[in-house]
């Protein structure tokens, strides 16, 4: 009886360390689960090719998690192509939506184990650190450099001489309207920001919410105001970067920030913006305007993205133009900043197959006009020899239209060229002021407070 | 048999599991949150150096929204007692009391809540308050009264009632369960030799039953400050924590700090304050609660 007790005492104390050890195993990659999945289905699964002692597997990381459309799909084609032409390489890519994506990113970044391949924001917040702690590998943009990326392109891969990263992402921002809305109430596109402060003013008057608008994490607000500081000031715009980075002078002092978030705010006041935007995440704030709820939104110009869930017949009703600047502003309509925001990046320690692959995709006949053909949506490379001539015609062309109209290329958002905390505080003062709860100039002058502290702080190591 | 179970190492090996458990899951994180209390980590691998006490006395002296997740917290616990605790007393002896037949349905209704997954509250209540398709506002509209209509979860003046709202609302269930279960309990006799002696209900309620009810009141209110300290989910869901920091909860915050703003050690140290706020709550609850018995 006594033997027997201890037995079981012992088989319970093994059978409880099994289960803290199970626990503590990885994940299935998306990947993975889908040659699972296609294994119950006795289907043939993507990226599932035989196990041979030759094979070398390359982890691939990215937000992108519909395999089926915009750069999921593009990825998920290049993989398989690439397979099919190197039998001896594996590709599993995991994917996780945007929101996810970021702390399963920073967890592995942390235990110092990402995949071979990731995504990542190339902004000092988000690689620099990565880059300090000794996790990427450098690249050599040489092998590129045929493949026509922009110059501005590779300012945020950069960390001193080398690079650790591939920009595949361009971002400029426009304004989509509802032709059939701005038609049935007798109006134009707005040539200037008085115009649209009008046109604002005809929508709200005849019951319609102007324009759609994602408040809920203040980037896409920050990047029309950034937006709007451009065309305040074309060629000076960069002292912003420099007061923040380097706090070379204050915000308070810098006159077409003040002028530019006080111009957001006559927007707030005017009612421009639909009536829940606080709250309003980049869903809503597409679904207001899809189910035509709203006749305008502000968003990227990319037609993979504004026709990724339009109802039938809706496409043929969205126009674009770029967001005016008033009249008396130095600069035009045109004057914003394209971004180059986003960038693949290798893994210290990843195979040279990750490299090779890496190099490939990135090739414009590959990343490039995959992402034209099959995505509707810009690189960092030029796409003008994919263009055909269906391409010019409609929205798509539209679209193409505004990104070469964009004067200025490239470069951070100055609110990206200090540190996480400034980025976080900034955040919560524009969501303070666009609430109503402080003013501009409290809102500026917390601003520089907050940018001394953080400016000392990293000073201080 | 109870030589076998008097046995010292059977006794270990026996309880070695559970102890190991509180061990590894709550004491060692707690002791590790403290290490990097002291210390300025990013949370990205790579050199940290130690700081000493400067987290600790930052969250003293220089970080105001601190102490305002912690005093919206207490405002969460305080009104969550009052209203969610007082209602379901209330709620358990009537339906005990006056619903008959209907009783099995009344228990379901209001447990219905505790069974829906936060998440789909949080949308819901996303919904619900929505300023222009709003139920809320829609109704306020349809009898008239649309000058109290508000942009809810975004205008800062009823941002932080809303939350307690939806809260509240989601915590009924289960003090509903815990009290009614105590109605339940009571025996009968008591009431029956009450009525013999000429007692009105309304004495017999508060003279009896709240003062038997007192186990659970124990229980429900020690819960319901725990959940209100902890509170997480429907902030991400709903409002983020916005406008400004306004809705922002201790939980939401550490998140905040190590995930968001790679300040992995200030969060640990703010985590750790956390913990020690917690457990003085608790010791403080039992405190009064042992006064409370003791007369």
């Amino acid at each position: 009886m006594k033997r027997s007790t201890r037995l079981l005492a012992l088989m319970l104390s093994m059978l409880f360390v099994l289960l803290l050890a199970s626990g503590c195993g990885g994940g299935t990659s998306g990947s993975e689960a889908t040659s699972q999945a296609s294994a119950a289905t006795g289907e043939p699964a993507q990226n599932d090719t035989p196990a041979s002692d030759d094979v070398v597997t390359i982890t691939v990381f990215s937000p992108n998690v519909d395999r089926s459309s915009e750069r999921g799909l593009v990825e998920e084609m290049l993989a398989n192509e690439y397979m099919a032409e190197h039998p001896n390489v594996r590709i599993v890519s995991e994917t996780l939506e945007n929101e996810s994506y970021k702390p399963k990113l920073k967890a592995y970044i942390a235990s110092n184990s990402l995949p071979d391949i990731f995504y990542i924001w190339d902004q000092p917040t988000w690689l620099d650190p990565v880059v300090e702690a000794g996790q990427v590998e450098p690249l050599d943009p040489a092998y590129l450099t045929d493949q026509d990326f922009t110059e501005a392109s590779w300012d945020g891969v950069m960390y001193g001489e080398e690079c650790y990263g591939l920009p595949n992402q361009s971002e400029f921002y426009i304004m989509y309207y509802n032709k059939e809305i701005f038609a049935d109430n007798n109006l134009e596109i707005p040539t200037s920001f008085e115009d649209l402060l009008a046109v604002s003013k005809t929508l709200r008057d005849n019951g319609i919410q102007p324009c759609a608008m994602s408040g809920k994490e203040q980037w896409l607000g920050n990047n029309l105001i950034w937006n709007m500081m451009i065309q305040l000031d074309p060629e000076g715009f960069p002292e912003s970067r420099e007061i923040t980075a380097n706090r070379t002078g204050r915000y308070a002092d810098y006159a077409p920030f003040v002028d530019a978030q006080s111009r957001f705010m006559e927007l707030v006041d005017a009612g421009f913006f639909h009536d829940n935007w606080l709250n309003a995440d980049n869903s809503e704030m597409y679904n207001m305007f899809a189910s035509a709820q709203t006749a305008m939104m502000y968003f990227a110009g990319s037609y993979g993205f504004i026709t990724s869930n339009l109802p039938e017949g809706m496409e043929d009703k969205v126009g674009t133009f770029l967001f005016p600047a008033s009249a008396n502003d130095p600069g035009d309509n045109g004057d914003m900043c394209a971004q180059y925001v986003t960038c693949y990046s290798i893994a210290k320690g990843a195979p040279q197959e990750a490299f090779d692959y890496l190099y490939w995709m990135m090739e414009k006949e590959h990343y490039t006009k995959y992402c034209w053909d099959h995505a509707g949506q810009l690189t960092a490379q030029d796409v003008a020899e994919y263009v055909s001539d269906a391409d010019k015609a409609g929205l798509k062309g539209d679209i193409l239209d505004m990104s070469n109209s964009v004067n200025i290329a490239g470069g951070l958002i100055w609110s990206e060229t200090l540190n996480s905390t400034f980025v976080s505080a900034y955040t919560d003062l524009l969501s303070t002021m666009w609430s109503g709860m402080i003013g501009v100039d409290d809102m500026i002058a917390q601003l520089d407070t907050v940018a001394d502290e953080c400016y000392e702080e990293i000073q201080n190591g | 048999m109870s030589k076998t179970f008097g046995n010292k190492k059977t006794i270990f090996l026996m309880v070695f599991p559970g102890i190991a458990l509180i061990l590894f899951v709550i004491f060692i994180p707690i002791l590790i949150s403290l290490y990097y209390g002291f210390t300025n980590y990013s949370g990205f691998a790579g050199s940290y150096s130690w700081v000493g006490l400067s987290n600790y006395i930052r969250i003293f002296t220089k970080d105001p929204q601190f102490w305002n997740c912690l005093k919206l917290a207490f405002q969460q616990a305080v009104i969550r007692v009052i209203i969610v605790d007082g209602v379901c007393i209330v709620m358990a002896i009537a339906i005990d009391y006056m619903a008959g037949r209907w009783e099995s349905l009344f228990r379901v209704v209001f447990f219905i809540p505790c069974t829906i997954s936060v998440v789909v509250w949080g949308k819901l209540f996303v919904q619900v308050f929505n300023p222009s398709y709003g139920l809320i506002n829609k109704l306020l509209n349809g009898v008239g009264l649309s000058s109290l209509a508000r942009n809810w979860l975004s205008d800062p003046n009823t941002a932080v009632w809303s939350v307690h709202f939806m809260i509240i609302w989601i915590a009924f269930g289960w003090s509903f369960l815990y009290y009614y279960a105590g109605v339940k309990n009571i025996s009968g006799d008591l009431y029956e030799a009450a009525m013999i002696d000429g007692c009105s209900r309304f004495k017999m309620y508060t003279r009896i039953t709240i003062p038997l009810l007192r186990p659970a009141m124990e229980v429900c209110i020690t819960l319901d400050v725990i959940a209100s300290l902890k509170q997480m989910e429907i902030i991400m869901l709903t409002t983020n924590g916005g406008p400004g920091y306004q809705t922002r909860f201790l939980a939401n915050y550490i998140y905040q700090l190590a995930f968001d703003n790679n300040q992995y050690g200030y969060g640990n140290a703010v985590s750790v304050i956390f913990v020690i706020v917690c457990i003085l709550t608790m010791v403080l609850l039992r405190r009064l609660f042992a006064v409370i018995n003791k007369d």
